[in-house]
């Protein structure tokens, strides 16, 4: 018998002769790692690991020093479970790289990610102090979330355009402190969309978070999801931030199966962040006038169901917000003129001040009396009566005016004081006169309204209703604007439901009251279209334009400005409706009018934007490469050469150029784009594509390709990036990248 | 292995087939095909133990195989109490008594002494066995070892047979080292240059035969075991024995 056991290189023990590795180690190997989540190992290869920082569904993170660099670092141990997927390597090794290179103040570092001896995957990020961003803005003002909400969103967006989607953002994944608000967690080691093995996610979202509030349907239901899911949860965020709740109703989804919550994701109605604004969550409450309107369609289209329906980037959610902080019209909001008007009024509101501006408001409020008086008169045939009435309104506008003196107050009045003062004084000093009340409460409403204070405006609006029926009677013309306002103003805070009806009875009641009610009538059925088309129904929302326009052809001439901005509004309610030759039609005429038209000059430039488009399809070439000439000049002399406008139209232009052979003409208009574009524009922005497309492509055919690579490739990032559904267009710029 | 012990529907193992039949008159022919298995897999310890006890290997060879006669044969069964009993401690208790028995009489020839139950390779067993450390250790103690070994050589060996049923067969050969490697750095590397792999994928692979090992070493032990709670218990005895 020999003694000399074979003894394992590593434990020292007596490895059996039947054994072909050592079974003690087998078995301290396979097991030690199973806990690991829960007891993490102090040594860890190049790091020390200390204190729990966090546990979730997608791992534990642990405070960690780096040995060779003596750095603190979050170390983040992801479940072993991910492993399981064959696929889940690859997309870790490839995201890993591609974090390394992100580098922005928003975002926090990834310095390592891998897996370690034990086979456990595990990164390495930067350390970040703060609290969940929902935490960290509880003092702030609204104002102040929202500027907050759009540092968020700059780091999104500048991980987006290089590649990386977060997948997981959520107030726990932002944090927030005096210095910075950081993103973490970004991108990596998120199971793929494909529904099969992301049970870590589902964990985390039905344990760790509590609900799956901030998940996108697309991604609850385990499809395929860019860029756009990150839109959706950063919607949720930021109803959370202004409203002070979650976008849906609460529901305890702990115990719910994934196609439950799935379902609940996808069926549950959004509500607006003005219909739930919490007063509790903010040390100064915001007003529900101050979320109604912008902020609730920015969030709305934001938390979109369908991903086709959102904002195609965050770079467009954070303009509308940057836009909402200027007072300038957001894009979630489709424009109308009294929108713009109040934004101006808004945006301007310091400088309407009682020595210049208010004058001007209130002058216009008191035509807006005088008409309506005229009204009254006619329809009562009590002229005299009329006119002293009128009087009245003139006179107690006039006392307003000199009402509040800037002097005592020390600083400019502005004209929401005023308004108020008028409300107040209204409703006392015309106590006696029910009539002169009614109209002064459609003016101050619709004054209100014009200033987009919403909250203010309705209870004005709807007593001047009430005072008008009782009054006047439920025919007469002066009831009938009345509800127009009223219901232009349901229309414009996207209660369609409460719109239609109002503005319908209003159009019926003006109808009967024409010729003199034309204006009034038009503007109502202008609502009426308005209010179809928000609730999405395009159909019939063509009716009115029509009828529109024909009282507007009537009232004002066939050629006029009014009638025109009619027809354009018309034919892209008939093209988005697919019926493209009558659209034609129509937009022929358009642009042949507003060519006459001095005031046109803008709404010109982008018709012939959009004919260009039509006429191109329809295979008309030369007469698209026309329409974007003309729209090119009217664009220069409107904006200026050197803007966004003119870049964009000259790298559609080269396009043009580029498709009939003209490769030389096409270079040099696009090139001449593109420099306005780098002067102006910061690296990947969407306007380069229309740039960057006709320079690459035509460089290839004259011959450059090695000129063109670097183009072609900016280029196909960035379609992949803003336009990832044009494949045609990805075709043909790989073709060319390859074809080289 | 803990959400299995509580699993309702634990699988029918070997030993409960063979715990099922026992003393019952006429064998099922399932059960004695599950405890045919069960021998062959676990001889060696009961070789061994034999051996240790002070037989030469004619002798140990003898013991072990007229043990296993006796036992196909039904008659030591009869007496297993089917409430309670893991192989392992069946088999040792059973096997001393027998030894004993058969030393005291010491007639085993007419107990059909060359009778061969199972096919045991004398020279490969007396290969294994003249690498034993001699340690002093009580014989029983030793038993113990030896069946974590071959438990651990069982569940080694169906990981391989997985491994080249999905076509991986070469894959597994070459990582099969890793499962006992904690820092492997420099090996990592190099067998990650010759399957042409990155190192994140070698150690994936490496972590997925870990897996596999798991289950299959559980599924090992579960066919030594009556009840779904005595295979973490019995697994907790077998890393515990190897530590030692």
């Amino acid at each position: 018998m020999s003694h000399d056991a074979t003894r394992c290189p590593k434990c020292g023990s007596a490895v059996p002769a039947s054994a072909p590795i050592c079974p003690r180690c087998i078995v301290a190997r396979s097991f030690a790692h199973q806990d690991l989540e829960a007891d993490a190992p102090a040594d860890f290869g190049e790091y020390v690991i200390g204190e729990l920082l966090g546990r979730g569904g997608m791992g534990t993170v642990f405070r960690a020093r780096q040995k060779s660099l003596d750095r603190e670092v979050a170390l983040k141990l992801l479940p072993l479970e991910l492993l399981d997927d064959e696929e889940f390597l690859e997309r870790f090794e490839r995201e890993a790289r591609l974090m390394a290179r992100l580098t922005h103040p928003g975002i926090a570092r990834v310095f390592e990610a891998g897996i370690s001896d034990g086979g456990q995957p595990y990164l390495a990020m930067e350390l970040v102090a703060g609290e969940p961003i929902t935490a960290f803005a509880k003092p702030l003002a609204l104002r102040a979330r929202l500027e907050l909400f759009g540092h968020v969103c700059d780091a999104v967006q500048h991980a987006h355009q290089r590649g990386i989607i977060h997948r997981d953002l959520k107030p726990s994944n932002i944090l927030a402190d005096e210095q910075a608000v950081k993103v973490i967690d970004f991108g990596l080691a998120r199971p793929a969309g494909d529904g099969t093995t992301d049970s870590a996610i589902w964990r985390s979202a039905t344990h760790a978070v509590g609900t799956p509030a901030y998940m996108s349907p697309e991604q609850a239901a385990g499809a395929e999801v860019d860029t756009r899911t990150d839109v959706y949860s950063l919607g949720v965020l930021l109803c959370e931030l202004i409203a002070g709740a979650l976008p849906f109703a609460d529901a305890d989804l702990r115990t719910a199966s994934r196609e439950e919550i799935a379902k609940f994701i996808r069926e549950t109605p959004t509500r607006r962040p003005s219909e739930i604004l919490d007063a509790t969550a903010f040390p100064a409450p915001p007003r529900v006038r101050d979320l109604r309107g912008d902020l609730d369609a920015v969030c709305l289209r934001a938390v979109a169901k369908i991903p086709a329906d959102r904002y195609a980037t965050v770079a467009t959610l954070a303009d509308d917000i940057a836009r909402h902080l200027r007072c300038e019209p957001v894009s979630a909001v489709a424009p109308t003129v009294v929108y713009r008007v109040g934004k101006f009024a808004r945006r301007n509101r310091g400088l309407l001040s009682v020595t210049t501006g208010v004058f001007v408001a209130l002058a216009g409020a008191s035509v807006f009396s005088a008409s309506q008086a005229q009204t009254a008169r006619r329809q009562r045939d009590a002229a005299e009566l009329a006119q002293a009435k009128a009087e009245r309104v003139k006179n107690f506008l006039a006392q307003l005016l000199a009402a509040p003196s800037p002097t005592v107050s020390g600083r400019d009045v502005r004209v929401v004081d005023v308004l108020a003062t008028a409300k107040a004084r209204a409703e006392t000093d015309l106590a006696d006169d029910p009539e002169v009340l009614a109209e002064m409460r459609v003016t101050l409403g619709n004054t209100y309204y014009e200033l987009s204070l919403y909250d203010d405006a309705e209870p004005l609006l709807r007593a001047a209703v009430a005072d008008h029926r009782r009054l006047f009677g439920n025919d007469a013309a002066s009831t009938g604007t009345a509800l127009n306002v009223l219901g232009g103003l349901c229309a414009w805070t996207s209660r369609t439901d409460e719109a239609i009806p109002l503005l319908a009875e209003a159009a019926a009641i003006l109808r009967r009251h024409l010729p003199s009610s034309g204006h009034e009538l038009q503007t109502t059925l202008q609502n009426l279209a308005t209010a179809h088309t928000h609730a999405g129904n395009l159909a019939p929302a063509e009716a009115p334009l029509r009828e529109a326009l024909r009282v507007a052809e009537q009232s004002d001439g066939p050629n006029s400005a009014a009638a025109t901005s009619i027809m354009g509004d018309l034919a892209g309610v008939l093209e988005d409706q697919g019926r493209i030759p009558e659209a034609r039609a129509m937009m022929e005429k358009v642009i042949a009018r507003m060519r006459e038209i001095p005031t046109e000059r803008t709404n010109l430039a982008t018709m012939l934007g959009k004919w260009c488009d039509l006429v191109f399809t329809a295979g008309d070439p030369a007469g698209a490469e026309r329409a974007m000439a003309e729209c090119l000049e009217i664009r220069r002399e409107v904006f200026g050469e050197r803007t966004s406008p003119v870049s964009v139209a000259m790298g559609r232009l080269a396009y043009l150029h580029y498709r009939r052979g003209d490769f030389a003409g096409a270079e040099n208009l696009a090139r001449g784009g593109l420099e306005i574009q780098r002067e102006i524009f910061k690296p990947g922005e969407r306007e380069l594509l229309f740039t960057l497309r006709p320079l690459g492509l035509s460089l290839v055919k004259l011959g450059r390709a090695a000129e063109a690579a670097p183009l072609l490739t900016e280029c196909l990032v960035l379609v992949k990036q803003f336009a990832p559904g044009e494949t045609k267009m990805i075709a043909e710029l790989e073709a060319a990248s390859g074809g080289k | 292995m803990a959400q299995h012990a509580h699993s309702p529907n634990f699988p029918v193992t070997r030993w409960s087939l063979v715990l099922a039949a026992s003393g019952k008159a006429g064998a099922d022919e399932k059960a004695r095909q599950a405890l045919d298995e069960l021998c062959a897999q676990y001889w060696f310890p009961l070789y061994a133990f034999a051996r240790r006890c002070g037989h030469d290997a004619a002798a140990a060879e003898d013991l072990t195989q007229g043990f296993f006669v006796l036992l196909l044969s039904h008659d030591l069964l009869a007496k297993v109490d089917p409430e309670r009993g893991r192989l392992r401690s069946f088999f040792l208790g059973s096997f001393k008594n027998f030894i004993s028995t058969e030393t005291r009489r010491e007639h085993r020839e007419k107990r059909g002494g060359t009778q061969r139950a199972v096919s045991l390779d004398q020279a490969r067993a007396e290969e294994w066995f003249g690498v034993e450390p001699v340690d002093g250790a009580a014989p029983e103690v030793r038993f113990d070892h030896d069946w974590a070994n071959a438990t651990v050589a069982q569940a080694l060996a169906a990981v391989e047979a997985e491994a080249e049923q999905r076509g991986k067969g070469a894959l597994f050969a070459r990582l099969r080292e890793f499962l006992a490697w904690d820092r492997a750095e420099p090996q990592v590397a190099k067998a990650a240059r010759d399957l042409g792999l990155s190192v994140g994928a070698v150690r994936v692979a490496v972590h997925r035969l870990r897996l596999a090992f798991r289950r299959h070493l559980e599924a090992q032990v579960a066919q030594t075991v009556a009840t779904p709670a005595e295979v973490a218990e019995e697994l907790r005895h077998l890393v515990r024995i190897l530590q030692e």
